[in-house]
């Protein structure tokens, strides 16, 4: 019983830290260290709840996790029917969270290469991007071994010379930085719970401290005025048309980001980084040895 | 012969499949593209990449296979530009984007592109 008591603690660990993060202001200063802290406290998660299902289930044994499971097809008559259920959840969201993952990065995999094909076949490769000839304003980069730079017809004659160079200088940062790697694990968790509204605020804050990520990589060598202005100006550009009710969110993603390009925010590291990403590393790290630790 | 050039290549077939206004054999693909001093067997072999990859739909007509594009190259525009858009029903994770700007009419345009190319 004692390792299910453990492994809600470092579960609670977990989901305290998680509303932290939801809440605080600093990681849109400090993007990089706040997607650190999301990628351990999210591991903990997953690892603490199937601990927590297989410790409760699997205590009658008096053994680590590990042992315990193997001597499981032997002895499972001897548990009653709460601590089978317990364990049968348990391997069931092990083995569902697995599956997923693999399933989603195939079908992204399968995703990306029709996609890079048909860049092959439509778009102009340019000095400096791929350029697909469409009138609608868009930039992206095509994450894989050799990364695309995609910029539309539309994107060129939206931006100005200096404003394009920050852009692709952003979507390089993504595709140097392997930012699609730090996303999929969190957007495969949503595609299994695609209802879930904490999960879709998750993805959302995850995917948009990456945005600041590359912001501020660009910014570093293009300056930051003109990647401001390339956001205003995607932004104006699609809000222009849109009906009515979508205005009402007050303040989007793109505005956070045009916002902290333009004033940025001097605030000092915080101090509860270090002390939270050691808090969580240790519940990490008990979760993960008692599976392993014959007790 | 290298992926770039080979790249380069089923771009250019694409070209002059699109630019035919019916099926192609690989004679007449071959003959569109003298210019570039091509042999047979290489154009042929690019016509069936570009086949198994569904992109070309081939049929038999006598002894000889014709070729013509799977879609016209403003639905493979359409296509690239609706998932670069997010637009595609299944919010999926295949690219980072810099910043979305679309308004609904643009989508439903691309859209139509798209459904058009499927009923024909």
């Amino acid at each position: 019983m004692i390792l299910a008591w453990h492994q809600l603690a470092a579960g609670a660990t977990a989901v305290a830290v998680v509303a932290w993060l939801l809440r605080s202001r600093w990681t849109h200063t400090h993007p990089r260290a706040a997607l650190v802290l999301w990628q351990i406290t999210g591991l903990t998660l997953i690892v603490a709840t199937i601990g927590a299902l297989l410790g409760f289930g699997l205590a009658p044994f008096n053994r680590g996790l590990l042992p315990a499971l193997f001597l499981l097809p032997a002895r499972v008559g001897e548990l009653d029917v709460w601590h089978f259920a317990a364990v049968a959840a348990g391997l069931t969201l092990a083995g569902w969270l697995v599956v997923n993952q693999v399933l989603c990065l195939r079908s992204t995999a399968r995703a990306r290469a029709r996609h890079r094909l048909l860049l092959q076949l439509v778009a102009r490769p340019a000095p400096d991007a791929l350029e697909v000839d469409h009138p609608i304003a868009v930039a992206y980069c095509l994450p894989g071994r050799t990364p695309r730079i995609v910029v539309s017809a539309g994107a060129r004659r939206l931006l100005t010379d200096t404003e394009l160079d920050a852009v692709l200088a952003h979507e390089r940062a993504h595709a140097r930085e392997r930012h699609h790697l730090v996303v999929a694990p969190f957007q495969a968790l949503r595609r299994l719970l695609p209802g879930s509204a904490l999960l879709t605020r998750v993805v959302a804050t995850i995917e948009l401290l990456v945005e600041m990520c590359a912001d501020d990589r660009a910014a570093r060598t293009h300056g930051r005025e003109p990647l401001a202005s390339a956001l205003e100006r995607f932004h104006a550009h699609g809000v222009a048309g849109t009906p009515a009710g979508a205005l009402a969110v007050a303040d989007t993603p793109v505005q956070a980001r045009i916002r902290r390009l333009r004033e940025p925010q001097r605030s000092a590291f915080p101090a509860m980084w270090p002390a939270a990403c050691l808090v969580v590393l240790t519940a990490l790290g008990t979760s993960a040895s008692l599976f392993a630790v014959p007790l | 012969m290298d992926v770039a050039r080979l790249g380069e290549l089923e771009r250019a077939v694409m070209e002059v499949l699109w630019a035919s206004q019916e099926p192609a054999s690989v004679r007449a693909v071959h003959a569109a593209l003298a210019d570039r001093g091509l042999a047979y067997t290489t154009v042929m072999t690019v016509l069936t990449r570009l086949a198994a990859k569904n992109v070309v739909r081939r049929e038999r007509a006598g002894r000889a296979w014709l070729y013509a594009p799977a879609a016209s190259r403003e639905e493979y525009v359409a296509e690239l530009m609706l998932e670069a858009l997010e637009l595609t029903g299944d919010r999926g994770s295949a690219l980072v984007r810099f910043a979305q700007s679309v308004t609904s009419d643009e989508a439903d345009a691309l859209r139509q592109a798209l459904e058009r190319g499927e009923k024909t």
